[in-house]
């Protein structure tokens, strides 16, 4: 997953790596918490 | 508190509620009667992928593939005319508004997810570029200020131990 400025697609972090994959519940969560 | 997202397949923005019918067609019901307020039949080419509402409750966007390989996502307003056709390279796995309404996030399989202004239909700003991978979704975070995009099959940047 990656995060960017909302209002012009710049990338603000890195590329992050999960260890397994997200489902939707748990990605909303951590969407949630930015 | 953390709510658990709709499926992908369906919306609901206070008394309405969007459902993908026939994998290609859209129905609109009101979700305490369960009365049909609109029916966009055969929306799409090809299967219906995601449904979101504006935060008004005023616009709905959907995404699909489309039968040349690329894909589409389409602005339906209250009267169920198609206000915006946004063509992708690939098929559009997921839309969203933004908390504002005044811009929209797609997410394409083609690796990259883009920004739209929302009144123009007009991109805004660079791609969102994932390497190697098909972009899954891309979500506003809750002030608007951040998308956070997933992606499978991204090459990783480690080795093996």
């Amino acid at each position: 997953m990656r995060v960017w400025d909302g209002m012009n697609g710049h990338p603000i972090s890195e590329a992050i790596y999960l260890a397994s994959s997200v489902d939707d519940a748990r990605f909303s969560a951590m969407v949630d918490t930015l | 508190m953390t709510v658990a997202p709709e499926s992908l397949d369906s919306a609901t923005n206070g008394k309405k509620r969007a459902v993908v019918r026939d994998k290609v067609s859209i129905e609109i019901v009101d979700s305490e009667t369960g009365g049909v307020l609109l029916l966009l039949t055969k929306a799409h080419e090809a299967i219906i992928r995601s449904l979101r509402f504006s935060p008004d409750g005023s616009l709905l966007i959907s995404t699909s593939g489309d039968q040349s390989g690329g894909g589409i996502a389409k602005i339906w307003d209250g009267s169920g005319k198609a206000s915006q056709e946004l063509s992708h390279t690939q098929a559009v796995h997921y839309a969203e508004f933004s908390p504002q309404g005044d811009r929209f996030v797609t997410a394409c399989l083609d690796g990259k997810a883009r920004l739209w202004d929302t009144v123009r239909g007009e991109r805004v700003g660079e791609a969102m570029q994932h390497v190697n991978a098909a972009v899954n979704t891309a979500r506003f975070s809750p002030d608007g200020q951040y998308v956070v995009t997933a992606a499978t099959m991204e090459r990783c940047a480690f080795g093996m131990a």
